[in-house]
């Protein structure tokens, strides 16, 4: 009797792991968080080369426009953010803020595109820009000795991750109407980005 | 004297599918230990993470190695039990000797430790499903999630061969202090001054630094066949029961 009900938790426990085993080879690859996106390098030569529409496919990119008839404005906003400001041709009485978030790394994996959108305030005349706290949690697995002991390419000291850690300060671009003032703008610098 | 006499594989192959019987309650134990493992991983003992005045970033990190661990623990303690006295006369149920004692001894090792690589090496799988019911996919990073086919096939061996290792180094020490009873405390003192000389980690690093899975096969099976052969032949110069 003993040995039948030792037999029955044995074959039910195996069944069990094979079975999971089968529906994990049929989970699906996509969602997961994944780990290539192009470093901060990439980042500064296509702010200056590529397209706004090219940039929010390649980057994450967060837009927001706001109506603004006033003739000055203060500009707010965290000290780490780069601010880039863009002179429109026109007087139309709208600003359109656009924040970039490049590259947010850690062990490889890149949360750029989980931040959020800044918050935008404008009261006063001036334009207060503040990021909203974000908190991940996520889980990663490591892979045991029993593979990672003859893995070739641990051995050879190559690995797929970027670096182990690394942050980029984020860049807000702003496009303004012509001939509104900034008042502290000599803290910012101008430049065009191909609409 | 025997009324009868069997030849050694005869008699090897009956105590072998009578100790699979008798020490089924072994396998369920092992379970027992696999499973405690498994929560041990889920447990998630480790963490790191980053933060700044806007976001933080927490990454639970899961090690299945506990499964391992409790594993190759279990599989010690029943490898110095099967070479103790009370475990060794049940042997004498059947026609034996103490050749075929150990033979069958060592067979029903193999066989436990298989078992118990494969359930290790399927419970990484277990773990990652169970983790993925929980959190759905898009909490959990790519990378290290996903473990081929061939992957899991070389970290089933490679379990294997570390267990059957340990093992047949833990039967080998048994057999050495049930043999040299008066002296065992001689030999261990021995035994600490070779390795402080020798370096453990010298000997450690000789396989766990191994990236040749044919080379580590290797030293694994000669060192691990050496010392059930040694053991083998030191317990047949026990004194036999009548």
């Amino acid at each position: 009797m003993n040995l039948k009900l030792n037999k029955a938790v044995l074959t039910v426990y195996i069944v069990i792991l094979i079975a999971g085993t089968i529906f994990y080879y049929l989970i699906p690859e996509n969602n997961f968080i994944k780990t290539s996106k192009p470093g901060v390098a990439d980042f500064e030569q296509d702010l200056s080369s590529l397209s706004i529409g090219e940039l929010s496919k390649k980057y994450s990119i967060k837009d927001k426009i706001i109506d603004y008839s006033g003739t000055n404005l203060e500009l707010v906003h965290p000290e780490n953010a780069r601010v880039y400001l863009s002179r429109k041709d026109t007087d139309d009485n709208k600003i359109e803020i656009f924040s970039y978030y490049s590259l947010h790394c850690i062990e490889g994996i890149d949360f750029s595109e989980r931040l959020k959108a800044p918050e935008i305030q404008l009261k006063d005349n001036r334009l207060k820009i503040g990021y909203q706290y974000l908190r991940i949690v996520c889980t990663k697995f490591n892979k045991d000795f029993s593979i990672t002991q003859f893995d070739k390419s641990k051995a050879d000291g190559i690995t797929t991750a970027p670096s182990n850690f690394s942050y980029n300060s984020d860049i807000i671009y702003i496009k303004i109407p012509k001939s509104l003032i900034i008042s502290n703008d000599n803290r910012y610098q101008y430049i065009k980005i191909k609409a | 004297m025997f009324l009868r006499t069997e030849d050694l594989f005869t008699s090897f192959k009956k105590q072998y599918i009578f100790k699979l019987k008798a020490y089924s309650n072994l396998f369920v134990s092992m379970i027992i230990f696999q499973v405690l493992g498994i929560l041990l991983s889920l447990a998630h003992l480790s963490n790191m993470g980053s933060s700044s005045s806007y976001y933080s970033i927490d990454i639970n990190q899961i090690f299945t190695l506990p499964v391992i661990i409790v594993s190759i623990a279990y599989i010690i303690s029943v490898s110095v039990c099967l070479n103790l006295n009370d475990y060794k006369n049940i042997d004498f149920i059947y026609t034996t000797n103490r050749l075929s004692s150990n033979l069958s001894n060592i067979a029903f090792l193999v066989t436990f430790i298989l078992f118990s690589a494969f359930n290790a090496a399927l419970s990484s799988i277990f773990i990652r499903i169970i983790d993925y019911t929980i959190l759905g996919s898009s909490n959990i990073i790519e990378t290290g999630f996903f473990i081929s086919p061939g992957e899991l096939l070389c970290s089933f061996y490679v379990i294997f061969l570390y267990i059957l290792l340990i093992s047949s180094i833990s039967y080998f020490c048994t057999t050495l202090i049930q043999k040299f009873e008066f002296y065992s405390l001689g030999f261990f003192i021995c035994l600490i001054v070779v390795l402080y000389f020798v370096s453990l980690t010298n000997i450690i690093r000789f396989y766990i630094s191994e990236s040749s899975l044919l080379v580590f096969s290797f030293k694994v099976l000669l060192t691990s066949i050496t010392l059930f052969a040694i053991s083998s032949v030191f317990s047949n110069d026990l004194e036999v029961k009548l």
